[in-house]
């Protein structure tokens, strides 16, 4: 199939999801978030420099947005209904670094240390974050040194496939194995865990 | 809604890229594009994504941890050896509580000190004058005989000798007039040992009263960690 072939039909769907939304389809609303989401987060999160949290945020308010714009006046151009959606995400997380920036105060640190925190302590694992605590599990889970080391060197340490597979003596498929592993297993925790099942991992997920 | 994945998608080397943000902003926008036309590869991405998220925080809080650990050790020793040397500064201060004396002949010592083993010092001028100089009192010694030499002629009655223990917690001076030299110029005076032990002791000797002084004697006497009958300064 030819990028062409690819964008052809890729217009094809999104005239037809406009026009549906535009008379008020919730299938094809449904449809079109189950198809943006995962994409549009990612956007949201390199724009908000990697906080995924506020990539979060930000994706299910330009989804809002986008579907309020499809269900009025609709899109001009329903071929830009990807980029359309991309910069509203990215105009969202300028908007909030903005407002975050007005409302910035310079905190006295003399003062802050000074004050008794209320709170219980917390263990460490508790304090991490989210998917720290994820990683944690699934790290413990898995049952051999050998994909512990593949893992950190892969995600932590950012080194090159090849570099990991040549000092482990480990084949390509090997490697793309204990990947493939970890990522089921961490789609697996991320559904216990409660995070965001629908809209990470649920195609059918509406808003 | 997925579709099969088609010649355009990104390779390995590109989502690595992008996740790590080594992509210029062209780049990283068509590999974006890309993702949202590819809801089923974004989601790899996206759990990649998180993967490496989740192996940093965990980084940093295993991090954060053994930090904590290595502060918790190092105060924990800080503290103990803060209450050795308390206790040890308590004890050998509280040894040396009693008042300092000093008697002008051995017929005035007590015959209970008297009875036990005698420890002479013999204390000289020496030409680089107060370095503190370290005697160790021998075991089971109580009384300490201290002999000293003037540096000069004492006046009509005799000389005047100052003992200052230089303590923290229990300083005190002592003032003993009308000291006179034996037959061989020597000035004596016994101390019970108790109230030295672990401190300096100052001699001065002057030849009269209200005169001059000169430097004093200086000698820091411990215990006994081994038999010994007699020291010197010279």
């Amino acid at each position: 199939m030819s990028t062409e072939e690819v964008g052809d039909k890729t217009d094809d769907l999104n005239w037809h999801l406009c026009s549906r939304i535009r008379v008020g389809d919730p299938d094809s609303e449904a449809a079109l978030i189950a198809r943006l989401t995962p994409g549009l987060r990612l956007v949201a999160c390199r724009a908000a420099g990697g906080d995924i949290e506020l990539a979060r945020d930000v994706c299910q308010e330009a989804l809002l947005i986008l579907l309020r714009r499809l269900r009025s006046s609709g899109l001009d151009d329903p071929a830009g209904l990807e980029a359309f959606a991309a910069q509203t995400a990215r105009n969202l997380v300028i908007a909030v670094r903005r407002k975050s920036q007005r409302q910035r105060t310079q905190p006295d640190p003399a003062a802050l240390a000074s004050v008794p925190d209320p709170r219980p302590l917390v263990p460490e694992e508790l304090a991490s974050g989210r998917m720290g605590l994820l990683i944690r599990r699934l790290v413990d889970e898995l049952p051999g040194h050998r994909d512990r080391t593949i893992l950190r060197r892969f995600y932590l340490d950012e080194d090159d496939k090849s570099d990991i597979c040549r000092d482990l003596n480990l084949s390509d498929l090997g490697f793309n194995q204990v990947i493939f592993r970890a990522r089921n297993r961490l789609r697996e925790l991320l559904v216990q865990a409660g995070i965001d099942k629908q809209d990470v991992l649920d195609s059918e997920g509406s808003l | 809604m997925s579709r099969a994945p088609d010649e355009d998608m990104p390779s390995e080397a590109t989502i690595a890229a992008y996740l790590s943000n080594r992509l210029d902003d062209t780049q990283a926008e068509a590999f974006e594009a890309y993702c949202l036309n590819h809801p089923e590869f974004a989601r790899r991405v996206e759990l990649d994504l998180y993967l490496k998220v989740g192996f940093k925080e965990l980084h940093g809080a295993d991090r954060r941890q053994r930090a904590r650990r290595r502060w918790k050790v190092g105060l924990g020793i800080a503290a103990s050896l803060l209450v050795i040397f308390a206790g040890v500064f308590l004890v050998m201060g509280g040894r040396n509580t009693q008042p300092l004396i000093a008697y002008r002949s051995a017929a005035e010592v007590p015959a209970a000190l008297r009875a036990a083993l005698p420890f002479e010092l013999t204390l000289l001028r020496l030409r680089d004058s107060s370095t503190v100089r370290q005697i160790v009192a021998p075991p089971h010694v109580e009384l300490l005989t201290l002999r000293l030499l003037p540096d000069g002629p004492g006046g009509q009655r005799g000389y005047s000798v100052t003992l200052t223990r230089e303590s923290p917690l229990h300083p005190q001076t002592l003032r003993i007039e009308s000291v006179g030299a034996d037959a061989d110029g020597y000035l004596k005076l016994y101390l019970p040992l108790a109230t030295l032990l672990g401190h300096t002791l100052a001699v001065t000797v002057t030849p009269a009263p209200g005169s001059g002084g000169t430097p004093p004697l200086r000698v820091q006497i411990v215990s006994a960690a081994g038999p010994q009958n007699q020291q010197s300064l010279r």
